[in-house]
């Protein structure tokens, strides 16, 4: 599994989207946290809320990202070569979603770094309440970039996977939309379970770590992480349930 | 022209992915009335209007489209139709407008589709229409259509112009992801839920030449201008697509 890790990591390291992403990353975080460049409705707040409120794009740039990276598997044979070499498709698998993870690993450091920088400029400093609000958010990616290598592995075909990711993404947008109504509206058991499918929803976690959602939408911080551990679990199990059994027909 | 225009529009009619698309556009909206009915009965005990079911297609409109178009044109790339279509002395104009001939037409279906299945969404889940006519549903429907033909020419133009790389599965859908959260945006702007738009100078005509031209934001519920704007802010989409995608699809070289 780690020959084919680092066999992932050397491709990832000399992706061009995935060095594009992270400079992107930089700039763009860097642009708004030293207040060169903010949103009208976050004008008033301190930087750190621009900082926070920019990290929505790494969960999109993993939507669009992962089918793309983990397409070149199902491409001239590379994953036949592997299995052939005696690797199992559940050890392609973890390594691919370890690579994956690393990658979004490095483009959290490298958002952090371009966040600090600016706020460094601008002369003010990263809270460390800010940064636990930004911690408990990027567990909440994790799990959502273990959803989309899944769906990315078990989808062989490229455009089916690309679409299914992105059409996954535009879902957490509406449900993000949808819950803030229904959790503003909704009270005794259906709050709850609003709360928690909200909480599913990795839109609704960015949402409550900038502090624009509705106060009651957040359940604590505890019950935030078991949430996203869980949607990782359950991501993972969905990728390796019945794998070994695929046929590999392109 | 005609004969490479006849075979892409025989692909797209018999395409697997495309049927999909028409299938889901059909039941989508009827699914999301069955829901909202299920929540306005029994929570409130209200009953649906009409107007209701008008937002399904508004909400996915432009992304279904760029799904669709994408599913349709990059194929060409990849199973090698283009070169083909290259050897057999077709020009490169040709190929092109062909293909963008052919997403205008995936995207008029698709919202053709997305129309019939609220108009059943309708009839079958609300007590009617209560303010619009017949006319300014079919009104409210040409928009639409025109606003998917736009987007459809626009991300067949982008599909065709980065074809040959993975590159080319991305900007349709997030161009019509990006442009759906800028719509939401200047629409909050322009029509504020309480009292007028604050908006002034440079800024407001900006937005209202958006909201007003610009077929990405043509996805409502509801008609905000007249159906002359929409028919230019297609016709203008289209034509850049047209214009743009020409001059660069002559350069480009296949790989």
């Amino acid at each position: 599994m780690f020959n084919n890790y680092k066999a992932g990591m050397v491709r990832l390291l000399k992706n061009i989207y995935f060095i594009g992403g992270c400079l992107i990353a930089f700039f763009v975080t860097f642009l708004f946290s030293s207040g060169n460049y903010t949103l009208p409705f976050l004008a008033k707040y301190p930087l750190i809320e621009s900082t926070v409120f920019v990290s929505a794009a790494i969960t999109l740039y993993f939507s669009a990202f992962t089918p793309l990276f983990m397409a070149s598997e199902y491409t001239d044979g590379f994953i036949r070569n592997r299995i052939i070499n005696g690797y199992s498709q559940k050890e392609i698998y973890f390594a691919m979603l370890l690579c994956m993870e690393s990658a979004l690993f490095i483009m959290t450091l490298v958002y952090l770094v371009g966040g600090g920088l600016g706020l460094l400029i601008a002369g003010e400093s990263m809270t460390s309440e800010a940064l636990s609000r930004i911690f408990i958010y990027i567990i909440a990616v994790f799990g959502y970039v273990a959803l989309m290598t899944t769906v990315s592995f078990r989808i062989t075909k490229l455009l089916g996977s690309v679409i299914t990711c992105v059409v996954i993404f535009n879902m957490t947008f509406n449900l993000v939309l949808f819950g803030n109504a229904l959790v503003a509206f909704s009270s005794g058991t259906v709050f709850k379970v609003a709360r928690i499918v909200y909480n599913i929803n990795v839109l609704g976690q960015w949402f409550i770590a900038t502090g624009l959602a509705d106060l009651e939408a957040n359940p604590g911080t505890a019950s935030q992480i078991v949430i996203s551990v869980c949607v990782f679990a359950v991501s993972v199990l969905a990728g390796i349930f019945g794998l070994s059994k695929r046929d590999l027909k392109n | 022209m005609l004969r490479i225009l006849y075979s892409d529009l025989h692909k797209i009619i018999n395409s697997r992915g495309l049927k999909f698309s028409l299938w889901f556009c059909l039941i989508y909206p009827v699914v999301q009335a069955l829901v909202l009915y299920l929540v306005v009965h029994t929570y409130m005990g209200d009953e649906l209007a009409g107007e209701d079911t008008l937002f399904s297609y508004a909400s996915i409109g432009a992304l279904l489209v760029s799904a669709a178009v994408l599913y349709l044109t990059v194929s060409d790339f990849s199973d090698g139709t283009i070169k083909n279509k290259v050897i057999n002395g077709a020009k490169r104009s040709d190929i092109f407008c062909s293909a963008v001939c052919g997403g205008m037409f995936a995207g008029v279906l698709t919202s053709v589709f997305c129309a019939a299945g609220e108009l059943l969404a309708g009839f079958i889940f609300t007590k009617g229409y209560e303010i619009l006519t017949k006319a300014d549903i079919a009104k409210y429907f040409l928009a639409l259509a025109l606003a998917s033909a736009a987007v459809g020419a626009f991300a067949t133009m982008l599909v065709m112009i980065f074809g040959g790389s993975f590159f080319a599965y991305i900007p349709g859908l997030v161009i019509a992801f990006f442009f759906r959260v800028i719509s939401m945006r200047v629409a909050d702007k322009l029509y504020p839920e309480n009292g007028v738009t604050t908006l002034t100078g440079t800024r407001l005509k900006v937005y209202t030449l958006y909201d007003r031209y610009f077929p990405y934001a043509h996805f409502t519920n509801y008609l905000r201008w007249d159906l002359l704007s929409y028919v230019i802010g297609a016709a203008i989409l289209i034509a850049i697509s047209f214009i743009l995608g020409v001059i660069i699809f002559n350069r480009k070289e296949f790989k």
